[in-house]
């Protein structure tokens, strides 16, 4: 799909080193529309919107807030979000800025473990991207859907 | 096919794709070649004549007047803006998000986003002219925690700061690794206001964070770094009695120095200091806040330590800031509240304050 100019110019901000010292794009080099398309599609194979991967994630997040830094149990998970002082602004430019937070879920019986930001979660429900391959901090569509089946369930 | 009529074909096309970027490049120096400008200040109280061509917050740092920014210009923290009354052109989409209508009406802008092409008409908040660039010596990098560093920077032999306790600077890191650009972030200044000659930060280790990755992993002592600032309105207003100070982690810093300041000024101000950590190895400046708390009967520090282990024989308070901040703080009669931390712990923090009848008159705190 080819790239607007206004994409293009995102693509150079989430480069590593711009915003965050990691970037926001890994080793792809596919355009934003293309990495976006291509995600959604999954989610959608698998019946959930990225409006609810946001809500689930969100809720998760605030369960961990909770715990102010230490584990807190959340039925199938245990949880833990980590706070940074500052907030980091949406790379899509859309006024938005994130508290600085992780959030790492275990899955209590397989020990699998989740870490994402509060920015992944903005970033995934209104802009549906989930970062590019290859990204450290790149969330897996199929996981998170898998993830909102278990918080569901 | 004429190996000649190949070789004719290809020398052709390069020529004509070499003439077209001669005539790219020059369209682009005479097009993007805007001259001088004039900034006007403030109803000409203060005239510039700059060269056009740049982003208005750094043609505005090329002259030494400093907008405060946190994201270097990258419209992701909106805190750079100024009121343009002529010459910036129409609103662009990137300022909007940032922008509430009060401020668009007031023809507030992004400076980061706009570009000077034109003669300019600005309102600039006259405490922005103090604000000033140093290029400081490392003095001490001290692991304060495992994730918490203190630096201690000289200023420029002759040079001094003068800033309020609270205050933050900008602090300016060189390009590193894939970092190919200068970034910069802001940071509460944890020495004292007394200092000038001095400047104290400290900066907890974010992951994946562009600065403080430079700081805990490639900055060294004797380094030169620059710094700009005093920025900042959270400093001591002291219309009260007591003081309620809170913090977490590297939000300690303007708490230490406001302390100091107020310590040092010798205000009647009771103080109350409660600083929450999860675990003992968050825990630091123990020593110097019980030294105070002995020296001054008006200083009360009260460490919250929320999980502590078997073995720390922990003797303080036990649970969230939250806990001890609820149970020991009565009412906000009398008393200004000053806040220093993570999101989380602010929102948590300031909801209690509320129910103790403390409002937003009297509740201070960074939004950066």
């Amino acid at each position: 799909m080819k790239e607007n100019p206004k994409d293009t110019q995102l693509r150079k901000d989430m480069v590593e080193g711009r915003l965050v010292k990691d970037g926001f794009l890994g080793e792809d080099d596919r355009s934003l529309l293309d990495i976006v398309a291509a995600d959604l599609a999954v989610l959608e194979a698998r019946g959930v919107t990225q409006q609810q991967l946001g809500q689930a994630m969100r809720a998760l997040m605030e369960k961990g807030l909770t715990g102010m830094g230490m584990e807190v149990d959340a039925g199938k998970w245990l949880v833990k979000t980590e706070e940074y002082m500052g907030r980091m602004g949406c790379p899509f430019k859309d006024g938005h800025r994130a508290a600085k937070r992780n959030t790492t879920l275990a899955d209590k019986a397989s020990g699998q473990t989740i870490t994402f930001s509060d920015l992944n979660i903005h970033l995934i429900e209104k802009h549906g991207f989930f970062q590019g391959e290859g990204s450290p901090y790149r969330l897996e569509p199929e996981v998170l859907a898998e993830l909102v089946m278990k918080t569901e369930g | 096919m004429d190996f000649s009529i190949i070789l004719k074909t290809v020398g052709s096309l390069v020529m004509i794709s070499g003439a077209l970027s001669i005539i790219i490049s020059i369209a682009e120096k005479v097009l993007n070649n805007y001259g001088t400008c004039e900034l006007d200040i403030n109803n000409g109280k203060k005239m510039l004549s700059v060269q056009g061509g740049s982003s208005l917050l750094s043609t505005l740092a090329g002259e030494k007047i400093f907008l405060p920014s946190a994201c270097g210009g990258k419209a992701t923290c909106g805190l750079c803006k100024v009121q343009v009354l002529e010459g910036a052109g129409p609103l662009l989409p990137t300022e909007e998000p940032y922008l509430t209508p009060q401020e668009r009406a007031s023809n507030t802008r992004l400076s980061c986003q706009i570009k000077v092409k034109n003669s300019m008409k600005l309102v600039i908040p006259e405490e922005l002219f103090n604000i000033r660039e140093f290029v400081c010596t490392v003095e001490s990098i001290t692991d304060m925690t495992y994730d918490i560093k203190r630096l201690r920077m000289k200023l420029p032999e002759g040079e001094t700061i003068s800033f309020k306790a609270g205050q933050f600077m900008q602090f300016y890191t060189k390009p590193y690794g894939k970092v190919k650009e200068e970034v910069f972030r802001a940071y509460s200044i944890s020495s004292k206001s007394s200092e000038h000659d001095y400047v104290e930060l400290l900066i907890r280790l974010v992951p994946g964070g562009l600065c403080t990755t430079y700081v805990h992993t490639v900055l060294k002592e004797g380094d030169q770094v620059r710094l700009s600032g005093p920025y900042g309105d959270f400093y001591l207003r002291g219309d009260c009695e007591e003081l309620i100070m809170i913090a977490g982690g590297s939000g300690l810093a303007p708490i230490r120095s406001l302390v100091y300041e107020v310590i040092e000024k010798g205000l009647p101000h009771k103080m109350r200091f409660f600083f929450g950590a999860n675990k003992m190895k968050d825990l630091y400046y123990m020593d110097e806040f019980a030294r105070i708390e002995k020296d001054y009967p008006q200083f009360r520090f009260i460490p919250c330590l929320a999980f502590p282990d078997e073995g720390d024989n922990w003797t303080g308070d036990t649970g969230f800031v939250t806990v001890a901040l609820d149970n020991q703080v009565d009412t906000g009669d009398n008393k200004e509240a000053y806040l220093c931390g993570s999101p989380g712990m602010l929102d948590a923090c300031i909801k209690i304050l509320k129910t103790k009848g403390f409002t937003d008159e009297t509740i201070f705190y960074d939004k950066f």
